[in-house]
């Protein structure tokens, strides 16, 4: 992977890890009357391996709703959403849920903006269960799990306790750790550097950095300027997809 | 497993248009869904909207008005469940199935010790050794976080949250592959739920259970299930990934429950 990622000719060859085309999602409410609310009309880029890609414009321009169609959390009502999986190529928008469970299993990773807690289970093992998940041995899974939050600074003292209780940044360590331990070739991140300090800002951008030397395709929403511009290849704007209907 | 055509891409249980009628009242009507070996299945829905009605069912408690419901068995083949007899139809509940009640005291003997509850289930698939089946039951005793000096206690003696463990602990110990949950946490106090959710989560991905759980938390279907099913006047009205009807739940019943809890 690495050898590809340093040859962008070879990269298009193998073609894109995620192709978007004519996505269009609208909410309708029906607490509120069926009142609709659109969000994306007509979206489409492609992502290609070892990139980082931002999506760029206002709040409420679709950035987090358009990330969540691509994961499969939010449902799409037209277009494609292909997402390159080994030798095969799922459509996100189209598949059958038990194959979008794999695919996320597999494939594709994401890093939220809040930690949805697990009641008593430590932080420690939050961060290892996709590693073990991946079939490594919970001893070597620990131990990693370990390494990746002494790099991001999480005092050792917290390692054992579940994250509940955690502040808000030290949960979204935990987040982005489970979030990056195992190797996905495609990682949605959203604003991953929310609450962090510039030490940790810092930390975060370095294992992006790494992940993208790894082949990994990386589709993110970067609020913050300085990180923007350290990891990202390119950024989309998502006000071109805006209600063009 | 020693299976070779019960692989994970053929589902474990199969009903097609499952309907129950209770004289002029409907229970549940044309009601088709798969479950595959290892996915948790929830089935949510309001008080009356017939979900229990349709565990009822998939567990051929009930017998249906309309339809059918299918089994694989171990040797592979996906059995009609009302073509099987009764033996073999009590000899599938004892070994290959598991069904966690909302009330312990209809899950559990009361009378009988805590190890004995769990010991039953054990002699019923054949185990003979009296040792061996209190070393396992004192095993399933830990795992289920109740201490072994309590083995020959019944479960009078257990608070609710304790009772519920081991309803757990008894239906396990045979290592079913399908398990049926009827609001396994509720009447329980937050914090008792949250520790017998975390154990079963664990214990579900640690055994590769499959589970069909029937609740009306969204909070619990979200920790612990893959799927769900939603239902509303004994029809299935949306189904999809846990997170997607939660996140982004499509008909306007979903989106009225979806939007009634506090946190989900």
């Amino acid at each position: 992977m690495n050898e590809l990622t340093s040859e962008p000719m070879n990269r298009s060859l193998l073609g894109p890890i995620l192709s978007v085309s004519g996505v269009a999602k609208t909410f309708v409410l029906h607490l509120r009357e069926g009142a609709r609310l659109p969000v994306v009309n007509g979206a489409g880029f492609e992502l290609f391996a070892g990139e980082c890609v931002a999506l760029g414009g206002p709040s409420g321009a679709g950035k987090s709703s358009l990330l969540k169609m691509v994961y499969g959390n939010y449902r799409v009502d037209a277009g494609a959403i292909l997402v390159r999986d080994g030798a095969e190529t799922v459509d996100v928008a189209r598949t059958s849920p038990r194959r979008l469970i794999r695919l996320r299993e597999d494939t594709m990773g994401y890093v939220s903006q809040f930690l949805r807690v697990i009641p008593r289970v430590g932080a420690l093992d939050v961060v290892a269960e996709p590693l073990i998940g991946d079939g490594v041995p919970r001893e070597e899974a620990t131990a990693r799990a370990g390494e990746l939050l002494a790099r991001l600074n999480l005092p050792e003292r917290l390692w054992s306790l579940p994250p509940a209780t955690f502040s808000g940044g030290e949960q979204q360590r935990v987040n982005i750790a489970r979030g990056l331990i195992a190797h996905r070739p495609l990682l949605l991140m959203d604003e991953p550097t929310a609450s962090l300090d510039a030490a940790n800002r810092q930390v975060v951008v370095g294992l992006i950095e790494e992940k993208k030397r790894a082949g990994v395709a990386i589709l993110g929403i970067f609020h913050d300027t300085e990180v923007r511009e350290a990891v990202c290849d390119r950024v989309i704007d998502v006000t071109d997809f805006a209600q063009a209907a | 497993m020693t299976n070779p055509i019960a692989t994970d891409d053929a589902p474990l249980l199969v009903a097609e248009g499952l309907g129950k009628n209770y004289g002029a009242r409907i229970g549940c009507r044309d009601v088709s869904l798969e479950v595959y070996p290892g996915e948790v299945l929830a089935v949510v829905g309001e008080s009356g909207s017939g979900k229990s009605t349709l565990l009822g069912l998939l567990s051929t408690e009930l017998a249906p008005t309309a339809g059918c419901v299918s089994y694989r068995m171990r040797d592979g083949r996906l059995a009609d469940l009302a073509t099987l007899g009764p033996a073999e139809r009590r000899l599938l509940m004892r070994t290959d199935w598991g069904f966690v009640r909302q009330n312990p005291a209809d899950g559990l003997r009361m009378a009988v010790s805590a190890g004995g509850n769990v010991g039953e289930r054990l002699m019923a698939v054949g185990w003979r050794h009296y040792g061996n089946i209190r070393d396992e039951a004192i095993d399933w005793l830990g795992r289920v976080e109740i201490a072994s000096d309590r083995i020959d206690d019944d479960p009078r003696a257990f608070s609710g949250g304790m009772r519920q463990r081991l309803q757990i602990a008894r239906n396990l110990v045979t290592r079913p592959r399908l398990v049926f949950m009827d609001e396994p946490t509720g009447g329980l106090d937050v914090s008792v739920q949250a520790r017998l959710l975390d154990l079963i989560r664990g214990l579900v991905s640690e055994l590769g259970l499959a589970v069909i759980i029937v609740t009306h938390d969204l909070a619990v279907a979200r920790l612990l299930s893959h799927r769900m099913v939603v239902m509303r006047q004994g029809r299935v009205i949306e189904t999809g990934l846990t997170d997607q009807v939660l996140d982004d739940p499509r008909e306007p019943y979903t989106q009225l429950l979806v939007s009634s809890v506090l946190a989900a």
